[in-house]
């Protein structure tokens, strides 16, 4: 067949490149556009070990810090009924002596706190609750340490340091000593 | 006064026929090509129409060619943002990474100090957790979980000791380094606790 200069459409070597390359083009962008979305995925994951954790260890640390001593008890409600304390616990409870204070009662002298993880209106989070100078622990906390992915917070005393454990919501935990240094 | 009249012809496309809808004057003013219906607009749009017609439906010979050309620039230059993009992210998740290294080794140095002063001080030269140099002891331990699984580190443990020769009294440097790698390099997080009588 002649080929004249006024041949229009493409070539089949033409259009086998076109599709050829763009086909592998395609192949690549979907591979990354994958990568890209897992992780995305990956970072979500991790988010709670680098952001929320280390912040919350950092708030915990400081605040028993500030205590003169501590008891750990398996719950708010033993921490404020005063049972007896356990090695292992979701919440403890903070003697901190008031600076300048030269009261004989123990109540104003010492300043006591409760930090304890819990849901509150179904939000699960470390929530601290300050005593009054009679020793009353209000219903509703004072201020709190909200994490958005962690699920539980324990406190030990087991190896005679106060360790604080985080869980996260993807199986991820992080552990750090919680008192004064 | 002369008559205007719209010529049109047979088979034109609409750029020839738009040039030829200007009026013509046709009349003794006008020239013979224009009594015979021979106008400049008439000759060359009709030559032109030939050329034309098939050009604006069909590419001509080599536009294929350039299609592909242009195609292949255009991903070419999309693949490089998508390169790009997950250069950026890979970076972002490194960075993540790192960070969350070095705040459970930052942690566990933590423990580490907090263990060195807490332990009893009779116990210390008798427990051989922190053995005088040259001696050291080395464990991996885990010191945190990821929702990949446990991260391990190499901890190293070792103690300095001296003896004031006036009071007899004893004194110990406890250290503790905390090992761990990040695929490229490895580090070291120390913990140093001074005790003494």
């Amino acid at each position: 067949m002649k080929k004249t200069g006024q041949q229009s459409g493409f070539t089949l070597i033409e259009l086998a490149l076109v599709l050829g390359v763009s086909v592998m083009i395609a192949s690549a962008l979907v591979g990354m556009f994958n990568a890209h979305l897992q992780m995305m995925n990956q970072a979500a994951q991790y988010r709670f070990l680098a952001k929320d954790a280390p912040f919350i260890g950092l708030l915990v640390t400081r605040t028993i810090g500030n205590a003169e001593d501590y008891r750990i008890f398996a719950k708010r409600g033993d921490a404020v009924a005063g049972t007896p304390a356990v090695l292992t616990g979701s919440a403890v409870r903070l003697w901190m002596r008031q600076p300048n204070s030269t009261s004989t009662n123990i109540n104003a002298t010492y300043r006591q706190a409760i930090l304890s993880f819990e849901p509150i209106g179904g939000h699960p989070g470390i929530y601290f609750f300050l005593a009054n100078n009679n020793g009353t622990f209000p219903p509703a906390p004072s201020w709190e340490l909200a994490g958005d992915q962690m699920t539980a917070a324990t406190f030990d005393a087991t190896s005679g340091v106060l360790l604080a454990t985080l869980n996260g919501s993807y199986g991820d935990q992080y552990t750090f000593a919680a008192e004064k240094k | 006064m002369g008559r205007w009249k719209i010529l049109t012809v047979g088979t034109r496309s609409r750029v020839a026929a738009d040039r030829e809808a200007r009026p013509t004057k046709i009349g003794r003013d006008a020239s013979p090509r224009v009594r015979h219906g021979l106008s400049k607009d008439r000759l060359w749009p009709l030559a032109r129409d030939r050329r034309t017609r098939k050009s604006a439906s069909l590419p001509r010979f080599g536009e294929g060619g350039w299609s592909l050309v242009e195609m292949t620039i255009s991903l070419f230059l999309l693949i490089s943002i998508a390169v790009f993009g997950l250069q950026t992210m890979i970076s972002g998740w490194m960075m993540q990474n790192s960070a969350i290294m070095q705040s459970m080794t930052d942690a566990y140095a933590g423990i580490e100090t907090a263990y060195a002063q807490r332990w009893t001080f009779a116990n210390i030269p008798t427990s051989n957790r922190w053995p005088v140099y040259p001696a050291s002891s080395s464990t991996v331990v885990t010191i945190g979980k990821t929702p990949k699984g446990p991260v391990s580190a190499t901890l190293v443990r070792t103690s300095r000791q001296y003896s004031d020769p006036l009071t007899g009294s004893q004194s110990y440097m406890l250290e503790s380094y905390v090992l761990y790698n990040d695929h490229l390099r490895q580090y070291c997080k120390v913990s140093k606790v001074y005790r003494d009588e």
